[in-house]
């Protein structure tokens, strides 16, 4: 169970958070982000640990992370894809561009798939209305999408995801 | 705090408000009505509702009232046609996804929805698409999620006002209650899939606007405008929360609500007081009189029941005397049903042997309780207690004794920084408001005191300027000597530094209140710790004059009244002592009798003298002594040798079944009457509800006995009761039981100002191990029952169903336990099995069993002779 645990760096690094603000609270999203680094999602048992080192509340926490779309809460494929479905993506294809996504993947939706490369799932508007239809992919933005563009990023993705020592994050 | 004050314009009205006051506030407070959601009284302003939208002059857009403060010359409007417009629209945006299911609602009829739409809202919607709808699959029925066994959650209805997860973490410091997700997806629930429970649980449904939250006791059973409601005061604990009982024509006593009381719950209720003290219609009510015939009771007419106690008395009373009889009565009857008890013994039958108290092993006697009376002077209302800058809570676990009092506690740590400082043989636990521990050992708390006393005098922590000198004051201080920092610290466990530590917070602080639980005045070393608690505040000028104070706490709804009013052997009504001479004649001319003049019994002493069977007849009047007492085998022995055994019982109790004749009696909710809470506060409750058929109230009971037995007790109804009881008291006499109002009525039954003075105290102990029954057991009540009473209640046996010997992780490790393990908890009086609770408030060594379950009696493990119980835990 120790790769479930904080490691030592996370744990540095909340201690910190602690007492860096004024009102403590301020350090709940930062104290997220350590989980999710370390872990690439943020479950509660992780919360409930980071809670401690923070000394706030877990619940504190929890509902913060769950505001946050970009935070998942259990275990993702390497490649994290957030498919807008606000309005002006959803104007432009969202729906069945997340439907090929789905098919082609092979996967529901906030599943991981077999080769525990890809999870796909629906958030909010992510302030690229402009470029829509897009996705984001970890931290990276993929606008003006189509079936064809998709293609080639799935592949870009199993190529270098296959190689040793995984995505860039 | 700044007090100066800013006068604005509301409406073309002057209105003058402190500075720091909103502008809802300022409104509300010459009765201009703005309508609001999410604000509360006792919360902080958070404006997420925006129902509360004015227009400012110069301001270029409405401002949400709640969180804008008011300013010198401001110019609000509360009702321009841009404000209505608002309104109505914020109402049909609140309602786009509501479900708009007022006919199933359980809130409907008391909504806050409802209400201002009806007089806000828009007549119609535009909104034509489907609604989110929160589909739950462990539904209970339509949309309801259990959040934990007392609330439920119709998330569909929910306004996203926040006031139930800021009541439980504000007002109550617990986070067992969370909001998450975001936008439409926003909901309420506890976090991590826990449960939500927690003692005040019941708070977020009475506050919640809607009807997203529902209590289990009341949902789906019956429209809220088919009740009567009627003004009540929780019996429940010593805090004494005003209520409002609900009762409904068939189902009678069905639910409960707040009744705010600014003096004392603001608003608030425990689960113990709201959902815990509806029982009065469980199936095991004693509905007639019986009496006992072989093996079985015959029910009887109420006539002949009162005509075979009278003859039983006189018999007893012709062949042994009055003082082969005795009464003990409980510390929930009401105030008249104490006085009139009092006087039903001591009158009517003719003995002083009279009490209250059934659950101890031993008792104050008459010169202990005159200095309790003398320490009494020196309390503050329960109001003040969030105001000072140090409280010391010594010998109880308050959250679970006295649940408001702790909320005044939370409050007085998140406003205004109070420190909490606590003492006592568990671990206290405010949740997320912090409380600095000192745990001693059982028995090791008058070590603690006296250790502290001494650091004070050592370190010259008293200020010089007060009566402390002179031969007298040194005299004291050298008693201190006598005791050792290596006794002190062998007997409570705590080391002369942590004892420093301590007391130097106590000496140091500004202001300091002195919390004293019942459980250490009246434990074992009882008298003693009151003297040694008084020395620390008298030397600490913490008093309560001009500064600090000292607040003995009583735990159940009517211990101080049965106190005051005749309850003990020495006591007469109104504190008047048996051989005061001014006090008797005035009872005497009062009652027309002559009083008994043979020194009266304690329950402790009845008990013995029933043994020996010198008193032959007892009556119980609401005193459940087989379940309570601490030693079951003797008080079932003593019980069993009576000739007589009166039982005057709510319930066929197993006490009840063992009487020769039981009478019915009257809840708190099915008469009328007045209790007195833990500050001396003399409040009036109503009848609420009718006693079932047949069944007459307590005082016509009691009344008619006392004729029976030719006392001439003529009373129309109990207030007639107060007015006759209160010419007894100088301080009580003005009383008008009409008048009592809204707060109650502080009275003091104290005739003189309270006097300095320390007295010296002799150390004691009473640790002492037992290679066999290593380890000490503790016992008490849980938050969310008091006593056996709450075994009548359905939601709280729902909450806290079983017996579970509470342990410390420690403890847990070293006998290899888990949660939930049965084990076999033994004495050398008997054994129980029971389940585990792992549980952080016990220190290492100590075990907690609590005394309110009927099936796994505590009191079978337990020893009238010792004064602390041993146990050995084994896996079952
Ligand atoms: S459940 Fe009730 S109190 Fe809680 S946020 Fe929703 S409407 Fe407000
Ligand atoms: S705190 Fe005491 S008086 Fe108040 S509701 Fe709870 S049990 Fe009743
Ligand atoms: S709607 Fe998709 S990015 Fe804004
Ligand atoms: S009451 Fe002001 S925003 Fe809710």
């Amino acid at each position: 169970m120790n790769t479930m645990s904080l490691s030592k760096e996370s744990i540095e690094k909340l201690q910190e958070l602690k007492d860096k603000f004024p009102d403590r609270r301020t350090a709940i999203l930062p104290a997220l982000h350590v989980v999710y680094d370390q872990f690439g999602y943020v479950g509660d048992e992780q919360l409930k640990e980071a809670a401690e080192v923070v000394e706030l509340p877990y619940v504190e926490l929890a509902e913060n992370a769950s505001f946050y779309t970009m935070f998942p809460k259990k275990p993702v494929g390497k490649y994290f894809i957030q498919v807008c479905t606000n309005l002006s993506c959803a104007l432009l294809g969202a729906d069945s561009l997340v439907d090929y996504l789905l098919e082609k993947l092979n996967v529901k939706l906030g599943e991981i798939t077999p080769d525990g490369l890809f999870t796909v799932v629906t958030v909010e508007c992510l302030g690229s209305c402009g470029s829509a239809p897009m996705m984001q992919v970890n931290d990276e933005y993929h606008e003006n999408l189509t079936r064809e563009r998709v293609d080639e990023l799935l592949e870009e993705f199993r190529r270098e995801g296959t190689k040793k020592g995984g995505p860039p994050s | 705090m700044d007090n100066s004050k800013v006068k604005l314009t509301i409406d073309d009205r002057e209105v003058e408000v402190p500075k720091d006051s909103t502008i809802l506030e300022a409104a509300l407070s010459v009765g201009i009505d703005i309508p609001y959601f999410c604000w509360h009284p006792n919360l902080e302003s958070v404006g997420a509702c925006r129902m509360c939208l004015v227009e400012v002059e110069k301001m270029p857009k409405l401002v949400a009232s709640c969180v804008n403060p008011v300013a010198e010359g401001m110019v609000v409007h509360t009702n321009t046609e841009k404000v209505i417009k608002a309104r109505e629209k914020v109402l049909e945006f609140v309602l786009t996804n509501h479900p708009l299911d007022c006919p199933t609602c359980d809130k409907g009829g008391e909504c806050d929805l409802q209400d201002l739409t009806y007089d806000h809202g828009p007549m119609m919607t535009r909104y034509r698409e489907d609604k989110v709808r929160w589909i739950v699959d462990t539904h209970y029925r339509f949309d309801d999620l259990q959040l934990g066994p007392l609330i439920y959650r119709n998330q569909n209805r929910c306004i996203t006002c926040f006031r139930c997860v800021r009541i439980t973490r504000e007002i109550f410091g617990y986070s067992d209650l969370g909001v998450f997700g975001r936008g439409s997806k926003t909901h309420i629930s506890a976090p991590g899939g826990e449960k939500f429970l927690n003692e005040f649980s019941g708070n977020t449904v009475e506050y919640c606007p809607v009807g997203a939250l529902t209590a289990r006791n009341f949902r789906y059973k019956i429209r809220p405008w088919l009740c009567e409601q009627t003004p009540t005061v929780c019996p429940m604990c010593g805090d004494g929360c005003n209520m409002t009982a609900w009762s409904h024509q068939r189902k009678g006593h069905i639910r409960n609500t707040s009744r705010r009381n600014d003096s004392i719950d603001e608003g608030m209720l425990c689960d113990r007081g709201r959902f815990g003290s509806v029982f009065s219609n469980h199936p095991d009510r004693i509905k007639s009189p019986m009496i006992k015939e072989g093996d079985t009771f015959r029910e009887v007419q109420w006539e002949e029941a009162l005509g075979f106690i009278a003859e039983g008395i006189k018999k007893i009373k012709s062949e042994s005397g009055p003082e082969a009889l005795g009464g003990i009565a409980s510390d929930l009857v009401s105030n008249e049903e104490a006085y009139l008890f009092s006087r039903l013994m001591r009158q009517g039958v003719g003995t002083n042997n009279l009490d209250f108290r059934g659950d101890r092993k031993s008792l104050l006697g008459a010169g202990a309780l005159k200095i309790l009376f003398e320490m009494q002077k020196m309390s503050v209302p329960l109001e003040k207690v969030a105001s000072f800058d140090t409280v010391f809570v010594i010998g109880t676990d308050i959250a679970s004794t006295h649940p408001i009092y702790t909320m005044w506690l939370k409050r007085g740590i998140r406003k205004a920084g109070l420190r909490v400082l606590a003492a006592n043989s568990r671990k206290l636990d405010f949740g997320i408001y912090s409380v600095q521990n000192f745990t001693y050992r059982p028995g090791g708390e008058l070590a603690l005191l006296l250790g502290l006393l001494k650091v004070i005098v050592k370190e010259k922590l008293y200020s010089d300027a007060g009566p402390f000198r002179g031969g007298q004051f040194s005299r004291w201080a050298n008693s201190l000597q006598k005791t050792n920092y290596d006794t002190i610290a062998a007997s409570c466990g705590l080391s002369e530094e942590r004892i420093s530590i301590l007391a130097r917070a106590l000496a140091e602080s500004e202001n300091c209140l002195f919390v004293v639980g019942q459980d250490l005045w009246e434990g074992p070393l009882g008298s003693s710790c009151l003297l040694a608690i008084n020395d620390l505040a008298v030397l600490t000028e913490n008093n309560g004059n001009p500064r600090g104070g000292v607040n003995l706490l009583f735990d159940s709804g009517n211990y101080l009244g049965a106190l005051n009013w005749g309850l003990t052997p020495d006591y007469l009504p109104a504190r008047r002592h048996r051989e005061d001479k001014v006090g008797r004649e005035k009872i005497e001319s009062l009652w027309n009798c002559r009083l008994p003049e043979a020194e009266g019994f304690d329950t402790i002493k009845m008990l013995e003298q029933i043994r020996k069977g010198n008193i032959k007849g007892l009556y119980l009047y609401q005193s459940d002594l087989l379940c309570d007492f601490p030693d079951w085998e003797y008080i079932h022995d003593c019980l069993s040798k009576l000739d007589l055994l009166i039982v005057h019982e709510l319930f066929l109790t197993e006490t009840a079944k063992m009487a020769t004749v039981i009478l019915p009696a009257t809840s708190f909710v099915e008469t009328e009457g007045t209790f007195t809470n833990t500050e001396g506060r003399i409040q009036r409750f109503q009848r609420g509800a009718a006693p079932s058929k047949g069944v007459r109230e307590s005082w016509q009971t009691l009344s008619r006995l006392a004729q029976k037995l030719g006392a001439e007790f003529v009373y129309e109804n109990p207030p007639e009761i107060f007015r006759e009881m209160v010419t007894l008291s100088s301080d009580a006499a003005g009383l008008d039981y009409d008048k009592l109002g809204a707060r109650g009525r502080i009275v003091a039954l104290a005739e003189r100002v309270f006097e300095p003075a320390l007295y010296e105290v002799e150390f004691d102990s009473y640790t002492s191990g037992d290679s066999d029954y290593p380890y000490p057991l503790l016992t008490g009540d849980l938050v969310y029952h008091l006593r056996h009473l709450t075994n009548y209640n359905e939601d709280m046996m729902l909450v806290a169903p079983e017996a579970h010997l509470e342990i410390s992780p420690e403890d847990a490790k070293s006998l290899e336990l888990k949660e939930d393990d049965t084990v076999r908890v033994e004495s050398a009086r008997g054994a129980l099995e029971v389940k585990v609770a792992i549980s952080k408030k016990s220190p290492p060594g100590v075990v907690f069993l609590p005394r309110n379950y009927s099936d796994k009696n505590v009191n079978k493990l337990r020893d009238r002779e010792k004064t602390l119980d041993y146990v050995r835990i084994a896996k079952a």
